[in-house]
């Protein structure tokens, strides 16, 4: 016994002395890293790099038409948040934007995957027809959804008078209405992703606890509310927060269907940005990038204690 | 109950297929339309009475279309998608199976913040990445257009999880018989990781081939890719109730929904599975 844990003993020096004489990183270290490399060369000069080297830009008053940069510390983001009419109305028609889309996206997403999942007659047909759309570039989007909210001509309106419903909505040239009428473009686009992710989650929902709620009695309806969409919550809280950042970000549509108009009502944050960028106050535009990341943070931080309360 | 050739069928579940068939139908409209629409005579694409239909197909909005700068487009979105494809392939593949199959010093600390700069968006990088390709002077090349995106963290996530589910026999074996990690590496594992080659390219294809905000702050006249490209056809391009575009945009982008498309009804099951899994990760 005594001369095992001696051996033992033994064996694990020699092998401390073999890591010793191989250095700080071993030869198995050196070949992992040699796998890395490429992917670490692209992800430090891309990914990282730009991101310290953003945020750096905040904090300056950076502008490629003027020779010299200088430190102004938070003087950008108090610009931005306390005088700049443009960023909070962008700000405000966001978030506008995130109240019509992504409660919609979620509910319909949900419905789609349940419809889906019962696997009647076609199903998979209506499951590729729900996703398709969002293989789309925004260009096409923004193209084709351009044309069918057009208020005289547009597909839309045509198809409601035809059926006997007010067909003369302005959908993307009056203020109030040109959020709606791009939300419709973007529940279109981006439905797929929401259904399919519930999908998933519906098949993880081992059949047995179904099956148990029906042998107790339980009808379709009540097995739905006190079974399957508790156990759905933690994909719902998922396909919520990402519909959201998704909806945060929201860029290509209007540029593409309302240059931000009309008088301003579809200028969001991304596009604001833009703007920023185009008249190249580079400093002054990363410091609107860094805003919107801690919105998404702070969006990212109520998943995570949503979630905890699950678990709790 | 009733029953249909010979099947119970609930009343219940028939009215829902009704409905859900009539969604299914109503979804198809936006891209059924575009399609023959762009294959109507000028004129009949707006009209007072809504129609799907052409009364003849014709290509006179192609044959326009052209007299733009399409084909240099679509070979430019061709040569970025197919070059960053092969690019994010290579760089995730070997930083995935590194991932799986090595135990290195700082492994997962690296892992974490690989995961976490998925919650940074684009957008926050982007101006500091347009410096940096002035600075590189490589502003308006197809190489600017390829870089940013190469090293997906979904793709090693994808490619990590595969290698680690699958057995690792096969490549000890080659190691015995005197393979290095890289000559396993390329003639072992690789060949048999065929789901996950899929699901990134597929993942990474897409993704290029859509890209719109990146082109619009760094292509060149002569680099503009399909998807910027046919922006000059914009319904917000300040041609309201002049309709001669529309045709022409119509067909552009039929011609820019048409790869994805394809690439979608061909390799449903790999592209679903893809962006299941970089949304659960996300």
């Amino acid at each position: 016994m005594k001369e095992q844990v001696l051996a033992a003993e033994k064996q694990a020096k020699s092998q401390a002395r073999v890591q010793a004489r191989r250095g700080f990183f071993s030869r198995h270290d050196r070949i992992a890293y040699s796998f890395l490399i490429p992917f670490a060369i692209l992800f430090i000069a891309f990914s990282l790099y730009p991101f310290l080297a953003g945020l750096y830009l905040s904090f300056t008053d950076n502008s490629p038409l003027v020779r010299e940069t200088h430190f102004i510390g938070l003087t950008n983001y108090i610009q931005i948040l306390l005088n700049d009419r443009i960023f909070v109305d962008s700000l405000k028609n966001t978030f506008y934007y995130v109240i019509i889309v992504v409660p919609a996206q979620v509910v319909l997403g949900l419905v789609l995957a349940l419809y889906i999942n019962k696997r009647l007659f076609g199903h998979e047909i209506s499951r590729m027809a729900f996703f398709a759309p969002f293989v789309l570039s925004v260009s096409v989007v923004g193209i084709v959804w351009g044309w069918i909210l057009e208020t005289r001509y547009g597909l839309l309106n045509l198809s409601l008078a035809a059926i006997g419903l007010p067909g003369n909505t302005p959908w993307l040239s009056n203020i109030s209405w040109v959020m709606i009428g791009i939300g419709l473009s973007s529940l279109w686009w981006h439905i797929g992703i929401s259904m399919v992710l519930f999908l998933a989650g519906l098949q993880d929902i081992p059949a047995e606890l179904r099956e148990a709620a029906v042998i107790d009695g339980a009808n379709g309806w009540q097995v739905l509310w006190h079974v399957t969409l508790p156990l759905l919550r933690p994909v719902g809280v998922l396909v919520f927060i990402l519909a959201l950042i998704d909806a945060m970000k929201v860029f290509g549509q209007p540029w593409f269907m309302t240059n931000g108009g009309p008088a301003g009502a579809s200028t969001t944050v991304v596009y604001d940005l833009y703007l920023n960028f185009q008249s190249t106050k580079m400093g002054y535009a990363s410091a609107i990038g860094f805003l919107l990341l801690v919105i998404i943070l702070i969006i990212a931080l109520i998943r995570q204690l949503a979630l905890k309360e699950d678990l709790t | 109950m009733t029953r249909v050739f010979g099947r119970r069928i609930y009343l219940g579940d028939m009215l829902l297929w009704v409905i859900g068939m009539l969604v299914t139908l109503i979804w198809t409209v936006p891209l059924v339309w575009m399609m023959f629409s762009s294959f109507k005579p000028e004129g009949e694409i707006l009209t007072k009475t809504p129609q799907l239909l052409p009364s003849q197909f014709v290509l006179d909005s192609y044959l326009t279309v052209f007299k733009q700068p399409v084909l240099k487009w679509f070979i430019n979105s061709t040569m970025v998608s197919l070059g960053g494809t092969l690019l994010t392939l290579f760089v995730s593949a070997t930083a995935g199976y590194a991932f799986a199959r090595f135990s290195f010093r700082g492994k997962n600390a690296l892992f974490a913040l690989l995961l976490a700069t998925l919650i940074v968006p684009f957008e926050v990088t982007m101006i500091p990445l347009y410096l940096l390709m002035t600075g590189l002077h490589l502003t308006g090349t197809l190489v600017a257009m390829i870089l940013p995106d190469a090293a997906s963290a979904v793709g090693v996530y994808i490619f990590r999880n595969f290698f680690l589910s699958f057995p690792r026999e096969l490549e000890d074996a080659a190691a015995i018989d005197g393979s290095g990690a890289w000559g396993t590496f390329f003639r072992i594992a690789l060949p048999l990781a065929r789901p996950a080659i899929l699901a990134v390219a597929i993942l990474g294809f897409v993704g290029y081939w859509n890209a719109f905000l990146w082109p619009l702050l760094v292509s060149s006249p002569e680099t503009t890719t399909m998807a910027l490209g046919i922006s000059i056809f914009r319904p917000a391009a300040g041609f309201t109730g002049q309709t001669q575009y529309l045709g022409q945009g119509l067909a552009a982008a039929t011609l820019l929904a048409l790869p994805t498309l394809l690439i979608f009804f061909v390799l449903q099951r790999y592209f679903i599975e893809g962006v299941t899994t970089s949304g659960l990760k996300g």
